[in-house]
């Protein structure tokens, strides 16, 4: 299936474009460039390559957040990064999300996305491993530190019980107190038998 | 056959003599990890800081910002980007409550697992009320969203944002695999206004589970934003 067949970097040209872009006043011409160029399809092999919507939605949301227009000068600089990581893409033949792991080009695509973040002096994080998609985390701050996003490769997240430490303490505590239980007795039984 | 009886007891006891401390050295592990974990975990974050170079002030998940301050009140109309504010990451920017169940918690914006321990979370890949869009929002089951199951279709859910008041009505709820996009992708990417409320499934499990418990909303009245200039 095409769609199948073409969730592309998310991890590449979704946050290599999403770093930049604060707008004082929503999303301007510039950003929406950005997430036009994320948005098109492109064609490897054969195969079409796009950005799940999802990822845009979150670009879209980063873009709106914040306190800073992409100015063209930094339109600028950060397509030319945009056209390197789809180079880098397209050479690797990175078609589905997967092919990014089996190609250890994980790390190589968060260094574009460094570099584009870098352009507005933002920083890129990571928590735990991408391939982890419930556990793995991106953190994007700006200049001040300030969390802008953190992004989880998942889009349904884990909202099981969640229970606390006191909890598996307890548990814990009980668990030695059956084993200290268990050798009393036994210790009775060996003792009375004697 | 008395001492043979004796010996035997004797090698018995000797073996306890083993299994005990080492299973209490177990259960003494376990107990100090489980103990100590809240101090591991920033030391185990802090070596990994020393060694991928990654910057300090990034690496820790975001607290919740403040409680929600209350809504604007406004039900109906547009709003264009100059009068509303857009929700900072981690912001309690509403509170949603839930007609026939026990659910009445703040909304934060952006679902980390820090966040989701506050209250009921926002996903980055969705929109904000208002936008048009779809809008997800998700809770743990034992905590703010435990009472979702009880949902009847037909029921209104209350969002109340910082920009304005969002009615919805349940009309359908599905139980589905985490993984399974297709089963939410058309009402998450649709061009319409829709509230999807989750939580894990089913409740009261301590490991945890793939399934989810989803409630979908249609959108019944509330302002309409803008995320464009």
């Amino acid at each position: 299936m095409k769609k199948m067949a073409s969730l592309m970097v998310a991890a590449v040209l979704l946050v290599v474009a999403m770093v930049p872009a604060f707008a004082a006043n929503g999303i301007n011409n510039n950003e929406k460039n950005l997430i036009k160029y994320v948005q098109t399809a492109y064609k490897a092999d054969g195969k079409t390559i796009t950005v799940p919507q999802e990822y845009i939605t979150a670009l879209e949301n980063v873009f709106s957040a914040e306190t800073v227009d992409v100015t063209d000068a930094q339109y600028a600089e950060i397509k030319a990064i945009l056209d390197e990581a789809l180079s880098y893409v397209k050479s690797k033949k990175l078609v589905k999300l997967e092919d990014i792991t089996a190609t250890g080009s994980t790390e190589d695509l968060l260094k574009f996305a460094e570099r584009a973040l870098a352009v507005v002096d933002c920083k890129l994080a990571t928590k735990g491993h991408l391939e982890d998609a419930d556990h793995g985390l991106l953190i994007i701050t700006d200049a001040n530190g300030k969390v802008i996003a953190e992004l989880h490769p998942a889009v349904v997240v884990k909202t099981g019980a969640d229970y606390s430490s006191a909890a598996f303490l307890g548990l814990a505590s009980v668990a030695v107190l059956a084993v200290a239980g268990a050798s009393v007795k036994r210790f009775r039984k060996i003792s009375d038998a004697e | 056959m008395l001492n043979n009886s004796a010996n035997r007891s004797k090698h018995s006891r000797r073996k306890w003599f083993i299994l005990l401390p080492a299973a209490f050295l177990i259960g003494g592990y376990l107990l100090l990890f489980v103990c100590l974990s809240p101090v591991l975990d920033p030391l185990f974050s802090a070596y990994k800081l020393a060694f991928s170079g990654v910057n300090v002030s990034t690496i820790d998940d975001t607290e919740p910002s403040g409680s929600f301050s209350g809504s604007s009140g406004l039900t109906h109309g547009a709003l264009t980007l100059d009068e509303f504010e857009f929700p900072g990451y981690g912001e309690t920017f509403g509170n949603v409550t839930v007609e026939g169940t026990e659910i009445n918690a703040p909304v934060i914006y952006g679902d980390s697992k820090k966040l989701l321990n506050q209250g009921a979370c926002m996903s980055l890949y969705s929109h904000i009320p208002g936008c048009g869009r779809g809008t997800m929002i998700s809770a743990h089951n034992n905590t703010f969203f435990h009472t979702l199951q009880y949902v009847k279709e037909g029921a209104e859910v209350r969002l109340e944002t910082t920009y304005g008041v969002y009615v919805y009505k349940v009309y359908k709820t599905k139980i589905l695999h985490k993984d399974d996009a297709a089963g939410y992708t058309k009402e998450l990417n649709g061009d319409k206004d829709e509230l999807i409320l989750y939580t894990c499934y089913p409740n009261d499990t301590i490991a945890s589970t793939p399934k989810r418990f989803f409630v979908f909303c249609e959108f019944v009245s509330g302002p309409s934003v803008s995320m464009y200039e």
